[in-house]
């Protein structure tokens, strides 16, 4: 047990200095302006200078486009990012497929891609979702079908988060159909040059997107792994994304992506509540009913960070959400004024939080999908999910 | 849009539990595995075991969390922790929670006690409790552990107070079947010993009244854990509808959602412990925070439990019928715990206007 602030050591609060000066001169306003409008997850330059100081894979050594940094430097990285805002959502799928990449594809094109993904040229996206297979993975239809030493790709991906920021998809394919479906499938790195690409925007605000595959041709070194074996190549990164290693519960938590998002809500609505207002001169919180619903949503938020594992993927989406709508209720009809609204409380953050948590529950693997998972690997549960 | 930049320092969020803190949950898992077998808690009379709680005595659970210097162990509240969960998988029938706060209490006014006092508190052949509300001149009131302790401590008048408890009031009839009792600190027939006075009273009164909801949010932890471990067990033999019913998400989610408020649960106890034994003042919020959601956990962990076991779940045979009574029965001597929902904003906040 340890909960104290970390102690930097010298060359680590020199390395924390680095980082802020760095986000000072490269995370502008300009950046968050432009994610705030486009809600692209991703911001070339930003990403780009990023990939110059080796900070997209920090651990790795300099010599491939790392930075070898120390565990502890790697997590003061993490931490500012995240406390900063930093639009990161498309780094985060090139960086949880570039494992499998580097396991499963040929050795010289991994080489490749992995260089070119240290230093901020290269992204990926995940080709997995389509508009008939999402929880269920394993029934994707998207076709590819051998053709000499290349591949036709037939079919549509949906919510390609970052397709459009993206060099390569990370895609999975069915190449056999008349195999059972976990068998049936293999996973390509495609490179997405002449695919079309259409946006999806959310209630969120996020784009995402759905992706078009028409005789999209691929030559078969871009193939990760064997033909018919996309599964096990695809469970790496899935597992990764569901929180899932061997150790189930002794994982740090994943709550935190939300969880700042939650600490957020909470400082805005807590500037708000000790604010008098402008209509009586009282302060919210000392109205009993906001303030025990103001403690209440205090725990909420420290529960958010607190579950490990896909347990933490759960609460802290799921608390998000219930803690935006009962912000929302607390301002009142202001609370309807979305961001950049003359007279919206808090920046409109309430209101564009209570829609964008939504989203939280559903996209990286729905809830139900994580509650099958914990159901399954923590409690050991039957599996609820039948096998096809 | 600039969002606020939060001022977020850098903090360990390290859970694991230590060599020292594994070796305790184990000594204590297999004492009431092997001492406390289900029987024994619906055998004891009046929730009260004293053979059971003498054997306890072996492993020093009292005194382990007193300083060296007052005769005890020089443990914490994580030690404390750690144990009053073991202690909660078995609601076992001895005064655990009460015993182990009012001797930290006790301690710090060592030289205003009788001779002796102290060293029989420790070794468990006196049993201390906790008035947890401020006495009221002429109101009884509820207390944790009365109808069996040597004495009760508790706030009367401004004075921390510890009175004899010669005559044992009867056991009330509860829900949790605890030894509960009505008692009046100012008005009984027992001998009085002021041990404090104004604000160091009420400072230490306080603390105590604090750790006392700690280390039953750590029980409460213990009563949720063996609720699910009851029900996830059944779920994974009986069937029904041609399958077992722990494949269908309608029982196996809830299960989920009680394992979940479990967990986090544990381990806000294990951060508020840590907090409180660390001595940091501005973490004061980390008790009230793992008492409400540890209360709120073994109540959701107790229902989803039950009704995981179906009719049979709800029958006085079941285990569970058990842990189910202790989940609220041990938690409401203490008042409303939605009430702790102002201690968490007095922390935040400050005062109520």
């Amino acid at each position: 047990m340890k909960f104290s602030e970390i102690e930097l050591s010298e060359t680590d609060s020199l390395f924390l200095k680095e980082v802020r000066a760095f986000l000072d001169e490269h995370l502008t306003e300009e950046v968050h302006q432009e994610e705030w409008e486009t809600g692209s997850g991703h911001n070339v330059g930003f990403h780009k200078a990023l990939g110059q100081r080796g900070w997209i894979l920090p651990t790795w050594p300099v010599a491939q486009g790392g930075a070898g940094l120390t565990e502890s430097q790697a997590a003061i990285l993490q931490h500012e990012l995240v406390v900063r805002n930093a639009p990161s959502i498309t780094k985060g799928t090139t960086t949880l497929a570039l494992p499998a990449i580097m396991s499963y594809g040929d050795p010289e094109l991994a080489a490749q891609i992995a260089c070119g993904v240290a230093i901020g040229d290269i992204c990926i996206c995940l080709g997995y979702t389509e508009p008939d297979a999402g929880s269920d993975l394993a029934t994707v239809r998207t076709k590819a079908t051998r053709d000499g030493d290349e591949w036709r790709i037939d079919g549509q991906k949906m919510f390609t988060t970052g397709a459009h920021n993206s060099h390569y998809s990370f895609l999975l394919a069915r190449t056999d159909p008349d195999l059972p479906r976990h068998k049936g499938v293999t996973m390509f790195l495609v490179p997405l040059e002449g695919v079309e690409i259409r946006a999806i925007n959310t209630l969120g605000g996020e784009r995402t997107n759905m992706v078009y595959f028409d005789g999209h041709r691929v030559h078969d070194r871009y193939r990760l792994g064997e033909v018919n074996r996309g599964w096990s190549v695809l469970l790496g990164p899935l597992n990764a994304e569901h929180g899932i290693r061997h150790d189930a519960m002794a994982v740090e938590s994943r709550g935190g992506m939300y969880g700042h998002a939650g600490s957020i809500a909470l400082e805005y609505m807590e500037q708000w509540a000790q604010t008098p207002s402008a209509v009586d001169g009282r302060r919210p919180i000392d109205d009993p009913h906001i303030r025990r619903r103001m403690a209440r949503a205090a725990l909420s938020v420290e529960q958010m960070s607190t579950a490990p594992g896909p347990m933490g993927r759960i609460v802290s989406s799921e608390l998000l959400i219930e803690i935006a709508a009962d912000f929302s209720d607390m301002l009142g009809p202001d609370g309807l004024l979305p961001p950049g609204t003359t007279g919206a409380p808090c920046d409109g953050w309430i209101e564009y939080a209570h829609r964008y948590a939504q989203g939280t529950a559903i996209y990286g693997g729905t809830t139900d999908v994580h509650r099958n998972i914990v159901a399954e690997h923590i409690l050991g549960l039957p599996r609820s999910t039948p096998k096809v | 849009m600039m969002l606020p930049n939060l001022e977020v320092p850098l903090r360990h969020a390290d859970f694991s539990l230590e060599e020292h803190h594994l070796m305790l949950q184990e000594a204590f898992r297999s004492f009431f595995k092997d001492r406390c077998p289900i029987e024994r808690v619906r055998e004891a009379e009046s929730g009260f075991d004293p053979t059971l709680w003498a054997e306890l005595q072996d492993l020093r659970p009292i005194a382990m969390a007193v300083p060296e210097r007052s005769g005890g162990d020089g443990a914490g509240l994580a030690e404390l922790v750690v144990v009053a969960e073991e202690f909660g998988r078995r609601v076992a029938p001895v005064p655990l929670v009460e015993a182990a706060v009012t001797a930290r209490l006790l301690a710090r006014f060592a030289d205003r006690l009788p001779t002796d006092l102290l060293r029989t508190v420790l070794d468990g052949s006196t049993i201390a409790t906790l008035a947890l509300h401020p006495g009221l001149p002429g109101v009884m009131q509820l207390i944790p552990s009365a109808a069996v302790a040597d004495v009760v401590v508790g706030l009367v008048d401004d004075q921390l107070v510890m009175v004899t408890n010669h005559t044992k009031p009867a056991t009330v009839t509860n829900q949790a079947n605890a030894p509960l009792g009505r008692f009046n600190l100012s008005q009984h027939d027992g001998s009085t010993t002021v041990l404090a006075l104004g604000d160091d009273a009420r400072s230490a009164f306080d603390s105590a009244q604090r750790e006392w909801k700690l280390i039953m949010a750590a029980a409460q932890i213990g009563i949720a854990q063996t609720s699910i471990d009851i029900a996830v067990a059944y779920a994974r033999e009986r069937r029904a509808f041609g399958t077992l019913i722990g494949a269908f998400q309608a029982i196996a989610h809830p299960l989920v959602d009680a394992a979940m408020a479990t967990e986090t649960s544990r381990r806000l106890c294990y951060k508020a412990a840590w907090w409180a034994d660390h001595g940091h003042h501005d973490q004061r919020k980390h008790i009230p925070f793992a008492y409400l959601s540890a209360h709120d956990a073994a109540v959701l962990a107790t229902k989803v439990g039950i009704h995981t076991l179906g009719g049979v779940g709800f029958t006085v045979e079941s285990d569970l019928e058990l842990f189910f009574r202790c989940s609220k029965g041990w938690t409401l001597v203490a008042g409303d715990p939605n009430r702790v929902l102002d201690e968490i904003a007095a922390e935040l906040y400050g005062p109520a206007a």
